[in-house]
C-alpha cells in the first residue's frame, strides 16, 4: 500500500475521464490532456489513447486499445460502463484518521461521525493522535468542538460558496464589538496559531469598502441577509495588493542558511547565493498584516541574519536591538 | 515512449530534486551532486513538466538556476502533489486496470478464469491467467476489489465504497476532504480522493503552510507502521546541505513519535537509539528510506515510550542534550507594559513547556527546564527589546546570548549611532 501508485496518477485519471465519454474527436482528447495533464503529457499520451486512423494488420498497435475508431473518425471507449472509482484502503485509512480530528466536527455532526466510523469499521487509522505532536503550536487554539463555533464555520462556508452577504457581529482585537456586512470568500487555517480566519469583502452601505480578515472564534453572531453578491472577487489579485517584500542576508554559521530557507519556504522568494562565502541574499514577499510577525521571526536568527531593505523595516529591527542593548547594559 | 518519460519508477530520487528546487532555488547544475541514477537534465525537465507555472529560471553569473516559486499561503492546492501523480506503469497495467474494473462494474463476483476469458471475448485482449491473478491480488491489497475465498477458488468483486456513495450519506464530507486535503501529513491522499471525482479545493487556504512536507509522506507511512507495530526501524539518512550531501548511512532505531514544528517547518522522527543509549531526533526530510523490521518487535517499546513522555517536557524542540545530562533551568525576565498586553498573550501561548509568572508590575518571568537551553534562544530573541535578564544555563551560554546581541547591534550600527559596546 503506497501513495506513489499509478492508480492515483495523472495518466490513469485522464484515461478514466475520457472513458466516460461515449464519443470523442481527436482534438477533444488532446485538449483534455493539455488541460489536465502535466506540461509535456501531450507529447506522450495521445498516441497511447487514440487508435490509429489506418493500420495494417501486421503492424503492432501503439495505443492501449481502450478506445476504438468509428467510421466517422471519432473514437469511443471499448468499455461498457463509466469507469468505477472505488476508494482504496489507503484513502479509507486517511478518512478514518481524519474522523478522530476535532476539526472534523466543523463538517460532520457527532452522529454523522459515529455513523461513518461504524461504516469504516475494521479500517485502521494511519496514525493515532499521540504518534504526532507539534512542538510549538500556540496553546490558545480555536474551540473546534464548540457547537456555536461549528455553526458559524458552516454558515460562513456556505456563504462563501454561494457568495451571500452576511451580517456579522464581531469582537475586534481590542475587544470592541463591530457590526459588519460582509461576503466571505476564503477560509484560512493556520497550523502555527491553530486558528481559522475568514477573508471577507466588507460593505459600507451598498458599496464595497475593504477586505478584512475575521478570526472565526471572535465572531459573536451571524445572520444571513439573503442577498447575493454579484460583483467579482479575485482572491489572488487581492492577496497581491496586500503584499510587501523584504530583503535579508543570511550567513551559514550554525546552519542558519538551511534553517532560514526551510522556515521561509512558504513565502514566494528570490534567492541569490555567493558560492565562495555561502552567504545567501533573499528577497521574499509577505502579507502586510504579518509585518510584526515577520520582523520577530527574522530577529530570532540573531547575528546570522541582517535585514537589508526596505529601510523602514531595517530601522524597526535596529530600534528593537538598540533598546535591547540598553536593557542589558 | 522513448528514452525520456515524464513518469518515474521510484519516488526517492525525484523527491530530492523537487525539494532542492523548492527549498533552495539558487543551485546551479553543477551543485546537484546528490547520487542519482538519472541525469540532472532529465530530472529538471520532469519537475518543470509537473509543476509548470510554478517553475522559474534565471541566468546568474554562476549559471542558470531553477526554482519552484510558490506563495504557499495563498494557493488552493499544493503543487508538489504532482510529484506523486507521476508513477510509471506498463501497458499491461493500464489495460488490465480499466478492462478488469469494467468487467467487475456489474457488481458480481468473478473468478480469475472467468475474467481472463471475458477479457479476450469482450475486448479481444489476450492475457495470461497469471497476470490477471497478480493484478487482482494487488488490487485486493489496495482495496479496489474485494476478495472472497471458497475452497480452492477465489472470487473477486468490485469494492462498493466510493466517495459519491459516502458523500450522499454525509453531505459535509466533500468539504471536509477539501479542507484536510491541504493539511499535512497525508493531505495528498485527500487530494487523490478529490481528483478521482474531478473535485478541487477552492475556498480553503493554509497559512504557515509548509507544502514541502508532503514529499516526506512516502517514508512517514512506513515509520508510522513501525510505531503501530512497536517494532524496530531501519532508516537510511543523509545530511542535506545547500552545497550537496554527505554519504548515506543506515541505522536501526525504535520509532516513538513524530515531532512537527509549525514555525520552522521541520518534522522529526523521535526514536530510541540503542547505539548511544538515548533518544535521538531524525529530520524526516533527511530520511531517504525507512523500513519496519517486522520480525524485530521490541518487547520494551512501552517502557521507552514512557521514558520519552517523561523527557519531552524538558525538550524545547528536539534536543535531548548529551547522554546523562540533566535538565537545566533557564529564566528569562521580560518587561511587558500593560498597554502591550498582546505581548503577554503571545508569551503565554508560545512558551511551550515553560511557565510564566508575573514578578513585578509590568515584569514577567518565563522558566524553562531544558536538556538543551540553547534551543530556546531563537524564540527568546523574538522578544528582543523586552528582555531584562537571562539567568540559568552555563555562563558560556549566557555570554553567547550577549555576544549575539552585540553582534546584531553592529550589523545595524549605521542606524544606531549610540555606542553600545
Amino acid at each position: 500500500m503506497t501513495i506513489f501508485h499509478e492508480i492515483y496518477g495523472v495518466y490513469f485519471r485522464i484515461v478514466r475521464e475520457l472513458l466516460r465519454h461515449k464519443r470523442l474527436k481527436d482534438s477533444d482528447v488532446t485538449n483534455f490532456i493539455w488541460n489536465e495533464g502535466f506540461q509535456e503529457s501531450v507529447m506522450f499520451l495521445p498516441q497511447k489513447i487514440l487508435p490509429p486512423k489506418q493500420q495494417s494488420p501486421e503492424e503492432e498497435p501503439a495505443d492501449w486499445g481502450l478506445f476504438r475508431r468509428n467510421a466517422n473518425g471519432t473514437i469511443s471507449p471499448v468499455t461498457k460502463y463509466d469507469p468505477p472509482c472505488p476508494l482504496t484502503i489507503l484513502q479509507k485509512r486517511w478518512l478514518r484518521t481524519r474522523l478522530d480530528d476535532p476539526r472534523m466536527g466543523l463538517f460532520l455532526s457527532g452522529e454523522e461521525r459515529e455513523q461513518l466510523r461504524a461504516q469504516l469499521d475494521g479500517i485502521e487509522p494511519l496514525y493515532t493522535p499521540e504518534m504526532l505532536r507539534f512542538t510549538d503550536q500556540c496553546k490558545d487554539g480555536d474551540p473546534y468542538e464548540d457547537p456555536q463555533y461549528q455553526q458559524h464555520f458552516r454558515d460562513l462556508l456556505t456563504a462563501a460558496q454561494n457568495r451571500e452577504i452576511m451580517s456579522v457581529t464581531y469582537y475586534s482585537g481590542k475587544n470592541n464589538v463591530r457590526n459588519v456586512a460582509a461576503v466571505p470568500f476564503c477560509i484560512e487555517y493556520s497550523e502555527k496559531d491553530d486558528k481559522i480566519r475568514v477573508f471577507c469583502v466588507e460593505f459600507k452601505g451598498h458599496k464595497e469598502n475593504r477586505v478584512s480578515v475575521l478570526n472565526l472564534a471572535r465572531i459573536r453572531s451571524l445572520e444571513r441577509t439573503g442577498k447575493k453578491y454579484r460583483g467579482s472577487i479575485r482572491p489572488q489579485q487581492i492577496f497581491s495588493h496586500e503584499c510587501k517584500s523584504v530583503t535579508v542576508r543570511v550567513t551559514p554559521e550554525r546552519n542558519a542558511v538551511e534553517r532560514f530557507l526551510m522556515e521561509f519556504a512558504s513565502y514566494r522568494k528570490d534567492t541569490q547565493r555567493d558560492a565562495e562565502t555561502e552567504v545567501i541574499t533573499v528577497k521574499f514577499y509577505y502579507n502586510r498584516n504579518d509585518e510584526t510577525e515577520i520582523l520577530i521571526r527574522l530577529l530570532s536568527y540573531g547575528p546570522m541574519l541582517e535585514i537589508l531593505s526596505p529601510p523602514e523595516f531595517r530601522a524597526q529591527a535596529a530600534e528593537r536591538i538598540r533598546r535591547q542593548c540598553e536593557l542589558l547594559k | 515512449m522513448g528514452a525520456y518519460s515524464e513518469l518515474v519508477k521510484t519516488f526517492s530520487c525525484t523527491r530530492d530534486y523537487v525539494r532542492d528546487f523548492f527549498i533552495y532555488g539558487c543551485k546551479v547544475r553543477e551543485e546537484f551532486s546528490r547520487k542519482s541514477t538519472r541525469s540532472y537534465d532529465n530530472e529538471r525537465r520532469r519537475v518543470e513538466s509537473w509543476l509548470g507555472k510554478y517553475f522559474r529560471n534565471e541566468t546568474t553569473k554562476r549559471g542558470r538556476q531553477f526554482r519552484v516559486s510558490v506563495d504557499s499561503g495563498h494557493i488552493a492546492e499544493n503543487p508538489l502533489y504532482q510529484a506523486y501523480y507521476a508513477k510509471s506503469f506498463t501497458d499491461n497495467d493500464i489495460q488490465l486496470h480499466f478492462l478488469l474494473l469494467d468487467l467487475l462494474a456489474d457488481g458480481q463476483e468473478h473468478t480469475v478464469s472467468e475474467l481472463t476469458e471475458h477479457l479476450y471475448k469482450e475486448y479481444n485482449k489476450l492475457f495470461e491467467e497469471r497476470s490477471v491473478r497478480l493484478k487482482l491480488r494487488e488490487y485486493a491489497l489496495e482495496g479496489l476489489v474485494c476478495l472472497r475465498h471458497q475452497g480452492r477458488s477465489y472470487y473477486f468483486r468490485l469494492s462498493p465504497d466510493t466517495l459519491s456513495g459516502l458523500a450522499g450519506q454525509f453531505p459535509g464530507l466533500t468539504d471536509a476532504i477539501r479542507f484536510f486535503s491541504e493539511i499535512q501529513p497525508f493531505g495528498i491522499i485527500g487530494n487523490s480522493i478529490l481528483r478521482s471525482e474531478r473535485l478541487r479545493n477552492k475556498h480553503f487556504l493554509m497559512k504557515h503552510n509548509y507544502i514541502v512536507r508532503t514529499l516526506e509522506d512516502e517514508v512517514l507511512v512506513n515509520i508510522l507502521d513501525a510505531m503501530h507495530k512497536k517494532c524496530w526501524l531501519r532508516v537510511t539518512v543523509f545530511r542535506s546541505t545547500i552545497s550537496g550531501s554527505d554519504e548515506e548511512r543506515a541505522q536501526m532505531c525504535l520509532p516513538l513519535c513524530i515531532n512537527t514544528s509549525s514555525q520552522t517547518g521541520r518534522r522529526y522522527l523521535i526514536a530510541y537509539q540503542p547505539e548511544f543509549g538515548q533518544f535521538k531526533a531524525y529530520r524526516l526530510d533527511y530520511i531517504k528510506a525507512a523500513d519496519a523490521v517486522p520480525d524485530e518487535k521490541c518487547p520494551d517499546y512501552d517502557t521507552y515510550a514512557a521514558q520519552l513522555r517523561e523527557a519531552l517536557p524538558h525538550v524545547f524542540s528536539v534536543s535531548f542534550g548529551k547522554a546523562g545530562e540533566h535538565p537545566e533551568p533557564l529564566r528569562v525576565t521580560l518587561h511587558i507594559p500593560r498597554k502591550e498586553s498582546y505581548v503577554l498573550t503571545r508569551l503565554q501561548r508560545e512558551c511551550r513547556c515553560g511557565t510564566v509568572e508575573q514578578v513585578g508590575k509590568e515584569t514577567y518571568c518565563v522558566t524553562l527546564d531544558l536538556y538543551d537551553p540553547q534551543e530556546a534562544f531563537p524564540w527568546i530573541r523574538t522578544f528582543t527589546c523586552r528582555i531584562l535578564s537571562l539567568e540559568g544555563g552555563t555562563e558560556e551560554l549566557r555570554q553567547l546570548f550577549r555576544d549575539d546581541l552585540y553582534a546584531m547591534a553592529q550589523l545595524y550600527e549605521e542606524e544606531n549611532h549610540d555606542d553600545i559596546s
